[in-house]
């Protein structure tokens, strides 16, 4: 886009490029600005039909303005901070064990032939089982709710990583090993300056898919026996009626769960090589 | 000077029941010579170099460098391929120096020799550039830097030029033979352009096929640094192409040079 641009900086003058900065700043603020005004307005809308109806009406504080008011309350009060400490801490340590587990196994997957024949049957079930259908085994098998709902997103977390990282096992140019051994890679060096550079784009791919599911995942997750974080949040608020308060989470869920695969998205930007994707 | 090679009965099949790729080559390089290895596709070429370079097992015979049997791959004699195999996430620098860092060498070290390897090829402006975004001309000569890093007393090239425009070709053939020859390191090329056998070779050992073997071997006593048109040039291209008619043909050799001599018009 920006090349486009200074390109025609060149030829047409400076009255285009004034104009080519104003749309480059439109391209990247303002129509993010326009959609985010249109749920705005969307949200606004819908609480105004519910507070017209008068079946309704006891759900009215869903609407922005008592939302907005309660998230400022729950900012203020400091409880917000806890409870998203408690739910960020379990997406960690869930994607952790995923990324210790998946990176791993993916290679072996990706690179051994034998290896990808014998677990591409298990693995694609095990994977399109829901990780919340593990919930009553999760609750069996482990002493603590903590533990349990780490599981859930382990659950969740592991194939994605898994998957991406044996694709870009499969992507990296058998030559490279040739050139690498030549120059004289042990074995650690080979994993180190070849294979990890090699794989790291598609495996942090993986992590920003991971990292979508565990967050879907977490909230109900967290309905079971904990009493932290922003899914036990919710139920509480639910509980309660303090329906502001439930939509102020709602939001806070949708914001860290934006910020955090924008995060992804940079880091799979820094770690990609490849020219054309 | 090191680098004398030599290939004792070498024989090789991919496997038991698979067809004799090489048969009982045999063939003594002396250190510092420039000798190309010239045939069809599919004779079996670059089997033999693989097998020079350790990269791969023989299944029969062996190779000595400087006396002592090859049995793995070793930066002392590197290996360069038709497509340069650049590492994309490093720069021209890093992709230089790595088989210095693959050996321990120091930062200041690795810059050094890095700098002075990318002075001879030519590339000192583009050491901090990404290796995609040169020219496949540039980037077999950073692959070329890359194999001289570790100083290296044998080259094997596996037809390194034929994916390049005759232009760039030519240079870097003057290039790596002109290093080669000042350097005093041995080079085995791989190739099916009898021009380039000539250009850069003092032996051209003539390979056949089913199974490979060495048919015939041709001195090339012309002064370096060499002439495409002058007439021992013209003479001894002559004795290949005689040579080549006696191979079989048994599949169409594909000319990837369109129009200049190749095995393949040799016999047309
Ligand atoms: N890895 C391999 N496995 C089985 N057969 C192979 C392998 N590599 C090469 N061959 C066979 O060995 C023969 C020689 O191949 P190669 O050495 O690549 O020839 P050249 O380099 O002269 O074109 C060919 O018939 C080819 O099909
Ligand atoms: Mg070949």
């Amino acid at each position: 886009m920006s090349q486009v641009a200074s390109g025609a900086e060149i030829v047409e003058g400076p009255r285009l490029s004034a104009r080519s900065v104003v749309s480059e700043f439109l391209s990247k603020y303002g129509y993010p600005l326009v959609g985010i005004m249109i749920l705005l307005a969307v949200w606004w809308f819908g609480g105004w039909l519910i507070a017209s109806d008068d079946d309704l009406s006891a759900f009215a504080d869903f609407a922005p303005g008592p939302t907005f008011a309660a998230l400022i309350d729950l900012i203020r009060s400091g409880d917000l901070t806890q409870t998203i400490i408690s739910s960020l801490f379990r997406v960690g340590a869930g994607l952790l064990w995923g990324f210790v587990i998946g990176v791993p196994v993916g290679i072996l997957i990706g690179y051994v032939l034998v290896a990808m024949r014998v677990a591409n049957v298990p693995f694609q079930f095990l994977r399109m089982i829901s990780p919340l259908a593990w919930m009553p085994i999760a609750v069996l098998a482990f002493e603590t709710w903590d533990s349990a709902i780490i599981f859930l997103i382990v659950m969740a977390t592991v194939w994605p990583i898994m998957f991406s990282t044996s694709h870009g096992v499969k992507r990296i140019d058998p030559s490279w090993f040739k050139v690498a051994k030549n120059l004289g890679a042990s074995g650690t060096q080979m994993v180190h300056q070849i294979i990890m550079p090699a794989i790291m784009s598609d495996v942090m791919a993986g992590v920003r898919l991971a990292v979508g599911v565990a967050w879907v995942v977490l909230v109900p997750a967290e309905y079971l026996g904990v009493t932290s974080g922003l899914g036990y949040a919710i139920n509480d608020a639910r509980d309660t009626l303090a329906y502001d308060t439930l939509a102020a989470i709602v939001l806070v869920i949708g914001v860290i769960g934006y910020l955090l695969d924008t995060v992804c998205g940079v880091l799979v930007s820094r770690f990609n090589w490849h020219q054309n994707d | 000077m090191s680098g004398s090679i030599s290939v004792d009965f070498v024989g090789h099949q991919f496997s038991e029941t698979a067809e004799i790729v090489l048969a009982d080559i045999k063939i003594s390089v002396k250190a510092g010579e420039l000798v190309s290895l010239i045939g069809r596709s599919g004779c079996g070429k670059s089997t033999l170099l693989h097998i020079i370079s350790g990269l791969l097992a023989p299944a029969s015979g062996c190779v000595r460098i400087d006396g002592k049997t090859v049995t793995k791959p070793s930066a002392k004699w590197n290996m360069m391929f038709q497509k340069a195999s650049l590492f994309p996430w490093m720069t021209v620098q890093e992709n230089v120096g790595l088989g210095l860092k693959f050996a321990g060498a120091s930062k200041g070290q690795i810059a050094q020799k890095t700098d002075e390897l990318l002075e001879l090829v030519g590339l000192k402006d583009k050491a901090q550039d990404s290796s995609q975004s040169l020219s496949g001309g540039q980037q077999q000569r950073v692959a070329l830097a890359r194999s001289l890093a570790t100083s290296p007393s044998v080259l094997l090239l596996d037809e390194p030029f034929s994916a390049l425009d005759t232009f760039t070709r030519s240079a870097l053939q003057q290039d790596v033979a002109a290093i080669c020859k000042q350097k005093g390191i041995t080079m085995v090329l791989v190739t099916h352009d009898i021009d380039e056998a000539v250009m850069m070779s003092d032996r051209v050992f003539v390979m056949d096929q089913n199974p490979g073997r060495i048919i015939d071997e041709i001195k090339v006593d012309i002064a370096w640094p060499r002439k495409h048109m002058s007439q021992n040039f013209q003479r001894i291209r002559e004795d290949l192409l005689t040579a080549f008619k006696g191979t079989e043909k048994t599949e169409s050799f594909r000319s990837l040079d369109g129009g200049r001599y190749t095995a393949d018009s040799s016999a047309a």
